[in-house]
């Protein structure tokens, strides 16, 4: 790459200072941000009987959410899982169009919180411009300093609770005071809170133009009945100010009234009047600071807002289409199916399989072996007790190895078994053997496997 | 520093996509074990370093795109 290139890319940034608006829409997204944020930093803190109700414990390969343990056998459910994220966010896209990036979108939401942090310190939008251009006061470095232990500190607390959904939350807190904290956990802890504070601090609006790809393919959801925010031309312009009390009409001018407020508010700097743009996260800002404007100068609220293109051709919202239909009946089948899945979920995994280097060993002149390996999960949180039943195979067919269980809560174990027949009763070079596993006299797994003998042996 | 995101955002998120799969599928101790050349990792730093191996892969190959394609970016 060139160092033009870079030179080029840096001029073209300009930062972005959003003003801060009330309104409903703000309402709505400091809303979100509480409700998911609070559920990021106190989830991990959840017990579940005595252990964290949500841990994802990789040294352990088992997962934890709430009463479920997972295992990497499950991964089935994580990537249904993961199907039904973005068909949640195909579906909700297409109704409403970037409702993800305006409110939920773990990008904004953190922006939102250093945003926060920047305006406690540095004051609003115009103390901020003007703090920027000041020259270096021992003020200055004071607020900057300020907001960057700010920042600094929420970074640190943003890793140290994304490490808590992986190892124990509370034994880190002690592992840390007690400076014995594993390198990985230290590793990933400050990296977690390096990029939250470049992406909540520094790159904010960047993200979502340069680095996001769903901001460049969410179009395709669309369609002209999705909900986006527009500005609506026909009532705004011409644009211009006017004096108090002026009939915009006589002046010929629309209500616009061209005080740039909706370009001040806006996170990533555009201007809503130039239409429908792909760095339009669709948050609602402008939406408040017009309808602020509005109401000041005593026009109707509305001159930004939500709407569809259908709305603005033939004043009609199209809310149930073949697309919505689709993506609907899709969503519901799989999150139906997934739901179905956990709750019919095997809580004993058993499999058995067959000696992959041996397909049989003969013991003295007179006897058939065949080697297999057991391998039993108890998915549950409960101690459990399984007794172990063969049924098929030769005539005389006898096990040798354990007949019975003692599983641990979330124990895992792993036996070789040997089945033994006489010579003289193996009658096909192939048979089929049943293991059935019993809990309480009750059948609660059941796997066949073959038996082997020699080719000849099927005089 | 558009391109840097352009080409190491993507990259993150493919290493993140195999990271999973792989992990659920192999077990870094077993597999390390089996090892060609002796490697002696506890999982939790396992998973770390495939994870960012996982990411060079990806960003170079990331780059090189950015890089025939013309970078023609953001």
């Amino acid at each position: 790459m060139s160092q033009d290139a870079f030179a080029s890319l840096y001029a073209a940034h300009e930062k972005i200072y959003p003003r801060e608006i009330h309104g409903r829409f703000q309402s709505l997204r400091t809303a979100a941000v509480y409700l998911l944020l609070g559920l990021y930093y106190a989830l991990p803190w959840l017990q579940w009987g005595d252990r964290q109700a949500v841990l994802f414990d990789l040294p352990a390969r088992r997962f934890y959410v709430f009463g479920l343990i997972f295992w990497p056998e499950d991964f089935f459910y994580l990537a249904w899982l993961l199907v039904l994220a973005a068909l949640t966010l195909f579906l909700s896209t297409a109704l409403a169009g970037r409702l993800w990036c305006g409110y939920a979108c773990p990008q904004t939401v953190w922006t939102e919180v250093y945003l926060w942090m920047e305006r406690w310190v540095e004051g609003d939008r115009n103390a901020r411009i003007k703090l920027d251009r000041a020259p270096r006061t021992w003020r200055k470095i004071l607020r900057k300093g300020l907001k960057q232990a700010l920042w600094i500190g929420f970074a640190l607390w943003t890793g140290f609770t994304f490490v808590g959904y992986f190892t124990p939350i509370r034994d880190i807190g002690a592992h840390l005071l007690a400076g014995e904290l594993g390198p990985w956990a230290v590793f990933w802890w400050l990296f977690y809170a390096l990029a939250t504070y470049g992406n909540a601090g520094y790159l904010r609006e960047q993200v979502c133009k340069y680095m996001c790809p769903y901001a460049r393919f969410q179009s395709a959801m669309f369609d002209e009945d999705t909900l986006i925010i527009a500005y609506d031309t026909r009532r705004g312009e011409p644009r211009g100010k006017r004096k108090k009390g002026v009939d915009p009409r006589a002046a010929g001018l629309g209500d616009c009234v061209d005080c740039s407020r909706c370009v001040q508010v806006c996170p990533t700097g555009i201007d809503i009047r130039d239409g429908l743009q792909y760095e339009c996260i669709a948050c609602g800002a402008c939406i408040d600071a017009c309808n602020d404007v509005m109401d000041k100068i005593g026009y109707p609220r509305g001159l930004i807002r939500y709407t569809t293109e259908r709305r603005d051709r033939e004043g009609r919202l199209r809310i149930l289409r073949p697309r919505i239909a689709i993506y609907a009946l899709l969503w519901a089948a799989l999150a139906g199916g997934l739901l179905a899945a956990l709750w019919g979920r095997p809580d004993l995994a058993a499999a058995l399989i067959h000696d992959r280097n041996t397909l049989y060993r003969m013991v003295g002149a007179d006897r058939i072996e065949n080697g297999y390996r057991l391998d039993l999960l108890n998915k549950t949180d409960a101690p459990r007790r399984l007794t172990l039943r063969l049924e098929g195979g030769p005539p005389g067919l006898a096990l040798d190895g354990p007949r019975s269980f003692l599983l641990g809560p979330a124990e895992r174990v792993s036996v070789a078994l040997r089945l033994v027949a006489p010579r003289d009763a193996v009658r096909a070079p192939s048979s089929t053997v049943v293991f059935s596993f019993e809990e309480d006299g009750r059948e609660v797994a059941r796997r066949e496997v073959r038996f082997l003998g020699p080719v000849s042996s099927g005089r | 520093m558009h391109a840097a995101g352009a080409v190491l955002w993507p990259a993150f998120l493919a290493a993140a996509g195999a990271s999973v799969p792989f992990f659920a599928a192999f077990d870094p101790a077993e597999l390390l074990a089996h090892a060609t050349w002796p490697v002696v990792l506890t999982r939790g730093w396992a998973y770390t370093v495939f994870f960012f191996f996982f990411w060079l892969l990806a960003g170079t190959a990331s780059a090189l795109t950015w890089l025939l394609a013309g970078r023609n970016d953001g």
